[in-house]
């Protein structure tokens, strides 16, 4: 087994970065992978609650890189899938803790255990932006429709091609359809023509994943979840699965949209 | 509602996702390029300060602009040759 280790970022925060990490996670563990996240947001740790997992956490990463804990000690398993773990911040120090080449070590060391290793990274472009794109293979950059959060995910496309790292891999988070429909909101087409990388995933918004996040319980445990499935399709497709995007903006020819009415039976 | 017909009959003022998207263009490029808009304007002066030493240009019709093609940046400049079109046209 070597495992893919997948980063996932930003650039701005509040975006889905840690919702996201979780759900993929979760996701791919449904379908049967050995799956190990990692939350490297030192001081500022919440994929353990995200995941509801914070009531287990006795070791953290710090403790694991500064060597008062074995790996297999911090990696917390989350008892509703059958091979998911987290390895959680440290909540009382900062992003210097790390550096890195610690990353790199602990990375390799995950390896040739696991199938995948996501890395939920901070926002920002400093030291923990660097910690969490070390180890990566690819990057899924994570944004939302919406001027500032494109114009920083372009930033962190451009630091992951420096770094030889990029270009990676497109999430539109919270899409608004009605919104986009009624010219309100960007349209994917929009994204992906300015950003010009490759699209992973569309997810719509949905109160679902605010419900999820108070429970502890993320989406994509939710079959009837849209956020949740869309989360699913993701790990779908990370797995080599075609999965066709479904049309969250209102922005289908009117042909198209033609045809799916007709398809209802008119019922619309 | 009407916005919406605004739209599709091409009238009114532009949807504010088209507003976001043309400045989200103009943004990325000066961005990416580390080139701002008064940094691309030092370059056209000195690109018809230089010029102008040896050919004859019109300064008001040089144009100096980025544009991308996917996530690569180019810096365009358009300098219309007077000279060429006067001496077409006595031929």
């Amino acid at each position: 087994m070597t495992a893919k280790v997948i980063t996932i970022t930003s650039g701005k925060g509040g975006v889905g970065k840690t919702t996201a990490t979780a759900n993929i996670g979760v996701a791919l563990a449904e379908l049967g992978q050995k799956v190990v996240c990692i939350d490297s947001d030192i001081g500022l740790r919440n994929l353990d609650v995200v995941l509801g997992l914070e009531n287990r956490i006795v070791y953290d990463l710090v403790d694991v890189v500064e060597g008062r804990a074995r790996l297999r000690q911090a990696m917390i398993k989350d008892k509703r899938l059958p091979e998911l773990y987290l390895i959680p911040a440290a909540q009382t120090r900062d992003k210097t803790a790390i550096s890195p080449n610690d990353m790199v070590r602990l990375c390799d060391e995950l390896r040739p255990e696991m199938d995948w290793v996501l890395i939920d990274s901070p926002a920002g472009i400093e030291r923990g932006f660097r910690n969490a794109i070390a180890a990566t293979d690819t990057a899924l950059i994570i944004t939302n429709p919406e001027v500032s959060a494109v114009r920083d995910a372009d930033r962190i496309i451009g630091l992951l091609e420096a770094e030889e790292k990029g270009p990676g891999m497109l999430i539109i988070n919270r899409i608004k359809p009605d919104l986009v429909e009624r010219g309100d909101m960007l349209d994917t087409a929009d994204v992906l023509e300015v950003l010009a990388i490759q699209l992973l995933g569309l997810i719509p918004e949905d109160e679902t994943v605010l419900i999820a996040t108070n429970r502890g319980h993320p989406a994509a445990l939710d079959p009837k979840s849209k956020a949740g499935q869309a989360f699913r399709n993701i790990a779908k497709r990370l797995m080599g699965e075609e999965v066709p995007f479904p049309t969250l903006d209102g922005n289908e020819s009117l042909g198209k949209r033609l045809a799916r009415l007709i398809q209802r039976g008119g019922a619309a | 509602m009407s916005g919406l017909i605004d739209r599709l009959s091409g009238r009114g003022r532009p949807s504010s996702a088209k507003t976001a998207k043309d400045r989200l263009v103009v943004v990325l490029r000066h961005d990416r390029s580390e080139i701002s808009p008064a940094l691309l304007e030092t370059l056209r002066d000195e690109i018809i300060r230089v010029l102008s030493a040896h050919i004859e240009v019109d300064p008001s019709a040089v144009q100096v602009s980025l544009f991308s093609e996917g996530r690569e940046q180019h810096l365009k400049a358009d300098i219309p040759l007077p000279g060429a079109t006067r001496r077409k046209r006595t031929l």
